[in-house]
């Protein structure tokens, strides 16, 4: 039996990313940070995809299967989301873009309504205009994000395991604070293009402001160039 | 046949367990207490799994019993109708009722809960109904008011009952029109009066002509008097041509909901 091997990619915001929501999610984390914090943790962002960039130009495309965070379609539908993300500035679309030219193929990753109901969530968040309203908002997504997120994942693992055959790659742009690993098929091979868990203690680090050893420790790894074979 | 869960009513602070008596929704008096996570609880009784439908005794069980919990704390109160069920795999129980509610609903918003509960510990919810008392007095003064609508109203009058109907639905339809629309500035005019006092406010359905308003306010515990005073002066400034009901404090269900969803 052929191997099916994923490359997984801690996908990693941008403002471009954000659309709409791009300047409340700017001020509110740049007020939780630091305005200094997130400048600097901007360009680590910047740094951190050209690196993926990088890496993935090596990766032969042919017959790579693209799996991505809150992509809800595949063909046609799924590749103008693409298009419109890289013409907006998102390095995360433009790698895609990239790779499917060089003919890897994108594939629908994740449930729609669980998708929807994660933005409207967001939606609230960011149209809250009371403090009160924000800290109920806040609250009501914290109560039903880590289910939204642990069945978001179930679906995107059982979704890799249904389309990437026997002997196929596959690569999965997915947020850090997803955690599909124990969820995916046993026979499917990760290969971690940069350590989950160094992002994840990135960001941890990131929003609670202490250890800047460690913070800038993390924050270089995050920005090198990939380490993988 | 349904099987047992927990009905959940509010959140509140507890670090132990407390007993609100056997009043739970359903009307088999069931036992209301609180299930502990660290110092936070939720306020639950046992009930069938069932979905219970939005009638006046339902509602009414609901409120009673998150009215008996506020003497003694501050509430957040759960949507009506949220049960937890216990979870099993391939028939064997890896979760209980109670164990489920902390780790669904109390263990991960732990410190936003704490926050919320500190931030409405100074807040009351209060209830105010606006209604007019001579209904003649109003509809004279749409007529007044409103030209098309006195024209259609005195060819509507000369008219036999029998060819004028079609008239009078279109004069029925102007009138409402017109009527929601002065109950709209009779409101407006009423929230100028209280402005500054609330911390927010919601505008709920009306009931009936009568009622031009019907809104909830959040108030700081510190303006209650000075809002019992507004309602006094509006009551005076407008006898004879509204009346204001005023209630509370109630649960602050106007402001916060908490809307859980379970995981399968």
């Amino acid at each position: 039996m052929r191997k099916r091997t994923l490359l997984y990619v801690p996908a990693i915001h941008m403002e471009a990313d954000l659309g709409t929501l791009a300047a409340r999610v700017e001020q509110g984390s740049s007020s939780i940070t630091g305005e200094q914090r997130w400048i600097r943790h901007k360009k680590t962002v910047a740094d951190f995809w050209d690196a993926i960039a990088d890496y993935l130009d090596s990766v032969e495309a042919q017959g790579l299967k693209i799996y991505q965070d809150g992509l809800v379609a595949d063909g046609k539908l799924g590749l103008k989301i693409v298009r419109r993300g890289a013409e907006t500035g998102s390095k995360n679309h433009q790698i895609i873009l990239k790779l499917i030219q060089r003919g890897a193929e994108l594939m629908r990753t994740e449930d729609s309504q669980l998708v929807k109901q994660e933005y409207e969530h967001l939606i609230r968040l960011a149209q809250s205009t009371s403090l009160l309203r924000k800290a109920l908002a806040y609250l009501q997504y914290k109560l039903n994000k880590a289910r939204l997120t642990r069945e978001r994942d179930r679906f995107i693992a059982a979704r890799i395991g249904e389309t990437l055959a026997e002997g196929q790659r596959g690569v999965l742009f997915l947020g850090a604070y997803h955690n599909v690993f124990p969820l995916l098929a046993k026979d499917i091979e990760v290969k971690e293009v940069k350590e989950w868990e160094k992002v994840s203690a990135y960001f941890a680090r990131l929003v609670r402001g202490r250890d800047e050893t460690e913070f800038d420790r993390l924050a270089a790894y995050l920005a090198s160039p990939v380490a993988l074979d | 046949m349904p099987e047992e869960g927990r009905y959940i009513y509010c959140i509140i602070n507890a670090d132990g367990r407390r007993e609100f008596g056997p009043i739970g929704i359903g009307g088999h008096g069931d036992q209301v207490h609180s299930v502990c996570y660290r110092e936070l609880a939720a306020v639950i009784s046992s009930t069938k799994t069932m979905k219970y439908p939005v009638s006046r005794p339902n509602t009414i069980a609901h409120q009673r019993v998150m009215e008996e919990v506020m003497k003694d704390h501050v509430i957040l109160p759960v949507r009506f109708d949220t049960i937890a069920e216990s979870k099993k795999k391939r028939g064997v129980l890896v979760e209980t009722h109670e164990q489920r509610i902390i780790t669904q609903v109390l263990k991960s918003p732990y410190r936003e809960f704490e926050d919320l509960l500190e931030e409405m510990s100074d807040k009351i919810e209060l209830g105010v109904k606006g209604l007019w008392q001579d209904m003649d007095t109003i509809y004279a003064e749409i007529v007044r008011e409103n030209t098309e609508v006195a024209r259609l109203n005195r060819r509507v009058k000369k008219m036999p009952s029998v060819q004028s109907q079609a008239e009078r639905v279109r004069l029925g339809e102007m009138v409402k029109r017109a009527l929601d629309e002065k109950k709209r500035v009779e409101e407006s005019r009423v929230l100028g009066a209280l402005k500054g006092l609330p911390v927010d406010w919601r505008q709920n359905k009306t009931f009936g002509d009568r009622m031009f308003m019907n809104d909830a306010f959040l108030i700081e515990t510190r303006q209650e008097r000075g809002f019992d005073a507004a309602i006094d002066e509006l009551n005076e400034r407008y006898d004879g041509r509204m009346i204001f009901k005023y209630f509370g404090p109630v649960p602050l269900c106007n402001f916060v909901e908490i809307v859980v969803t379970w995981e399968d």
